[in-house]
């Protein structure tokens, strides 16, 4: 690294690691600097962006529950103990009948099927094109995970709800989120997911 | 195609052991389980609401009606 300047040398190319080191000139506080390490960590507080959405999900037509975009969570991303907020966008598109939901589930596998329940968003009862954001909080002890009842259909966490405390949360493996769309309240609905983002804390 | 085994009051998918047990549904009201679609169905457990649907086997023996399939697990 000698003699080479900043931008002379190989762009990691992908988001700050809680394990990357970081050169820093720390003040001695008397003029003088000494050179130290911090961590990806010392320098996001802490703060972990699991995933975001860079793309639009899958459109889902009418009378079913369906996959409209999903992300693995890489194996240890997060501790046995830690906490995560998750946001996702759900979009009602077109067509008529009763309400859209997105939904959100957890797997092993990038599948529906045997996948568990984590979230239920809310009712979209508009016609014509219609989004929500709704998010969920989840405090996970020893690989257990508490958060709000996940068939409760709601946009959000905040306020007083029945809890759900047996969610199965191991990331010392990959998990997959499903963001599934609900369309089974009309032939002719259209939805997708249009966004998501996982942020958390190990403890 | 993936089968789930059953044994009272249990089942056996993907070699994971789940205890069937009632949850609140969005009524408040405590179900065993809640049909989702015309194919599919979640399904009270110990680890959660499994989704469920008529691609699986039960015991090996197929199911085109979600009440059958549902009744099957029970």
């Amino acid at each position: 690294m000698a003699n080479k300047k900043i931008s002379q040398l190989t762009a990691k190319g992908a988001r700050l690691a809680a394990t990357d080191l970081v050169e820093i000139s720390e003040s001695d506080g008397a003029g003088g600097y000494v050179t130290k390490s911090v961590t990806g960590a010392n320098i996001t507080g802490g703060q972990i962006t699991a995933a975001v959405s860079t793309t639009l999900g899958t459109t889902i037509t009418g009378l079913t529950n369906a996959i409209s975009d999903s992300f693995l969570l890489p194996a240890n991303t997060f501790s046995s103990n830690c906490a995560f907020e998750l946001q996702w966008n759900p979009s009602r598109i077109a067509g008529t009948g009763t309400a859209v939901q997105g939904l959100v589930y957890i797997n092993s596998t990038n599948s529906l099927t045997g996948a568990t329940l984590i979230a239920t968003g809310t009712n979209m009862v508009l016609t014509g094109v219609s989004n929500a954001r709704c998010v969920r909080w989840v405090a996970v002890r020893n690989n257990v995970g508490t958060l709000l009842l996940t068939t409760n259909q709601s946009a959000t966490d905040l306020g007083s709800f029945l809890p759900t405390e047996n969610l199965p949360f191991d990331n010392s493996v990959g998990i997959y989120f499903l963001f599934v769309m609900n369309n089974v309240g009309g032939a002719t609905l259209q939805s997708r997911n249009v966004g998501y983002r996982l942020v958390g804390y190990n403890l | 195609m993936s089968n789930i085994k059953t044994s009272k009051g249990k089942i056996t998918f993907n070699k994971t052991e789940y205890v069937l047990q009632n949850f609140p549904n969005d009524s408040g009201e405590s179900v065993s389980y809640a049909l989702v679609s015309d194919s599919q169905v979640h399904i009270g457990t110990d680890k959660g609401i499994i989704f469920f649907d008529l691609s699986c086997t039960i015991n090996k023996e197929t199911f085109t009606d979600i009440n059958l399939f549902t009744a099957a697990l029970y």
